[in-house]
């Protein structure tokens, strides 16, 4: 029998196929991660950094944190870090940190993520500022902690901008924080307001308004308040988009009844047609790379999305099946869609590979609902209704974890989420 | 006293048979213990599939019963009494199948319990639409112990390749192998590869 091993041990580095064993699905629950309270970080009755830096992560519901009190210790620094204590708590991610400098005025704050499973240290990080950046300290740490663990950019200092329409009368423009916080009003009216749009600096939005009695788009600056609209032939203006290079904003305008898609050059003023269709043409979209844009169009009888080349005017449908494709958007890769796929009346916000025919639906929605996608691709927001109150929902891609952020009073629509600073 | 002379001898020829038989059997079953007293068995207990499974599909023996039923055809259609010998190649070749099968089904019953496992550990990073895997081979002791692994086809993304390598050091056992028959796990588990996919299941 010895042999026989022997014989079986000689030869299995021989054969030519290796047992492969394909993992395909993976866990169901969310990675776990514990943000340590950070050595020195009471500071004058403010909250705490760890505190914050806990909030972020967990956000979007894209982890489970650890409480404090079952953490088995404090540690502060390398020396001090075991990772078994962490593995019996089948932790995957720690946050620790220390606040060097207690001076008010200039903070010091070192902080290292590690990765419990591969055992290293994934991020060594300072920072510096003073006690009243604390909030956008902590945001700065979240971002840095977020892009080393998943790989992609963090998003918890970027902004939303939505519109309110508390009652039948009252429309408002409000910018906040990605988390609900810190909301500004930026303008009222008595007549409807919609369609809110950033510009690639987040130093402007533009947006459509109906304060003449028809859809005008006006481009307001937000540092300091100046609104000014675009100029245009048309009686009615809709639908702006700031491209991401900055030099246009696409919108769609009707000459005779008949909405087309328009680009209006932001450095001469001047407005070239894009589409001539006698079928809708609207909702457009802007390439990652400012060179093609998604448009939703129902020349073919049903509404479906196309892409159009910016450069040719050349125009290709992107969606085959379903019968209602619409409010598309580009994923930051550029490769991939994000619209609202209806098929039968039954509506879900759906990803689409612009290669693959298949369309991959994540979450059943109603067809009010216009998402917004994160500028790391990985989330989306969208506003919806429960009962009269509107409030807005989000979702991960993967479709793990479902959250909603709280807004103020009143019926919250089209969220539309800031690109990332610079 | 003739008979009794005969019944004398048989009896010694059917003793020393007995004795013969006995001591062979015994022998055998010596060997065995050996065998499996040479594996490290730990402290592990075993996950409940392991006993609750019996049944798996088995594709030996599938392909095998088409060719019995039109053996059997041939023969009514022939009506020759060489039936019975076809009967007895029948028999060998159910027993060369069902070796065969039994390798199958244990080894495919092992790879089932590991994806699972593998499954409930890897926390997938987050990606949008793509297409990637990265390919890790690993070395198992029979005790389920495993001994090393490394990263074999990256897959290009340090995120992607870091949470698969991160599930295999978090698991550290793969008890599912510890019954398995020491020569299906050296042919199959001693060093496999597993694949790690971003999509498809």
């Amino acid at each position: 029998m010895r042999i026989l091993f022997l014989f079986f041990l000689i030869l299995s580095p021989l054969s030519e196929s290796k047992l492969k064993i394909e993992i395909t699905q993976g866990s169901e629950t969310l990675p776990k991660i514990a943000i340590v309270p950070f050595q020195n970080e009471i500071l004058s009755g403010r909250e705490t950094i760890s505190s914050l830096v806990e909030a972020n992560m967990t956000l979007f519901g894209e982890f489970n944190s650890i409480k404090k009190t079952e953490m088995l210790s404090y540690p502060n620094s390398e020396e001090n870090f075991f990772y078994r204590d962490w593995r019996l708590l089948e932790v995957d991610y720690v946050v620790i940190g220390r606040v060097d400098n207690t001076d008010l005025t200039n903070l010091d704050i070192n902080y290292l993520v590690f990765d419990i499973g591969l055992k290293k240290i994934i991020l060594k990080g300072d920072i510096s500022g003073n006690l009243n950046e604390l909030e956008q300290i902590s945001k700065i740490i979240s971002n840095r902690a977020y892009q080393s663990i998943t790989g992609l950019d963090g998003v918890f200092n970027t902004k939303l901008a939505y519109i309110l329409n508390p009652n039948k009368n009252s429309y408002k423009i409000y910018i906040s924080d990605i988390d609900g916080s810190n909301e500004q009003l930026l303008f009222k009216s008595l007549s409807p307001l919609m369609s809110p749009s950033w510009s690639a600096d987040r130093k402007k939005l533009a947006y459509v308004s109906f304060e003449r009695g028809y859809p005008e788009i006006y481009i307001q600056d937000l540092l300091t308040g100046n609104r000014s609209s675009i100029d245009t032939l048309g009686m009615s203006n809709s639908a702006p988009v700031w491209s991401p290079d900055s030099k246009y904003i696409a919108f769609v305008m009707s000459m005779s009844g008949n909405p087309d898609i328009y680009l209006y050059n932001l450095r001469n003023k001047k407005i070239s047609r894009l589409t001539r269709h006698y079928g809708i043409d609207t909702e457009p979209a802007w390439s990652p790379n400012s060179k093609k844009l998604l448009f939703t169009s129902n020349r073919s009888g049903s509404p479906q999305i196309y892409e159009l080349i910016v450069s040719t005017g050349r125009i290709k449908r992107v969606t085959l099946d379903g019968d209602y494709n619409a409010r598309a958007r580009y994923f930051p890769n550029g490769k991939d869609i994000v619209l609202v796929h209806g098929n039968d009346g039954v509506f879900h916000i759906a990803t689409k590979n612009l290669k693959s025919r298949f369309i991959n639906s994540i979450s059943k929605t109603s067809l009010d609902e216009s998402p917004t996608i994160s500028p790391n691709g990985n989330i989306i927001i969208y506003a919806t209704k429960k009962k009269t109150q509107g409030f807005l929902a989000g979702l991960t891609l993967n479709g793990k974890s479902k959250f909603t952020l709280p807004v103020q009073e009143g019926s919250v629509r089209e969220p539309a989420w800031s690109p990332l600073a610079n | 006293m003739t008979n009794f002379s005969i019944g004398f001898v048989s009896s010694i020829v059917i003793h020393t048979l007995l004795f013969l038989f006995l001591t062979i059997d015994l022998t055998l079953k010596s060997n065995k213990k050996e065998n499996f007293s040479s594996v490290p068995i730990k402290f592990i207990s075993l996950p409940e599939e392991i006993k609750t499974i019996t049944s798996m599909p088995q594709k030996a023996i599938k392909k095998l019963e088409p060719t019995v039923q039109s053996l059997l055809e041939v023969n009514e259609i022939l009506n020759k009494p060489e039936l019975d010998i076809f009967a007895q190649e029948n028999l060998n070749a159910d027993i060369t199948a069902s070796n065969l099968s039994k390798e199958n089904k244990e080894v495919q019953l092992r790879i089932n319990l590991i994806q699972k496992r593998i499954n409930s550990v890897w926390k997938k990073p987050p990606l949008i639409n793509q297409d990637i895997q990265v390919e890790i081979t690993i070395n198992l002791a029979p005790s389920g112990e495993i001994l090393s692994f490394k990263l074999l086809n990256s897959s290009k993304n340090k995120v992607f390749d870091d949470s698969a390598l991160a599930a295999i050091s978090n698991i550290s056992f793969l008890p599912e192998v510890i019954n398995l028959d020491r020569r299906y796990f050296e042919k199959n588990f001693r060093s496999f590869n597993l694949v790690f996919k971003s999509m498809g299941n």
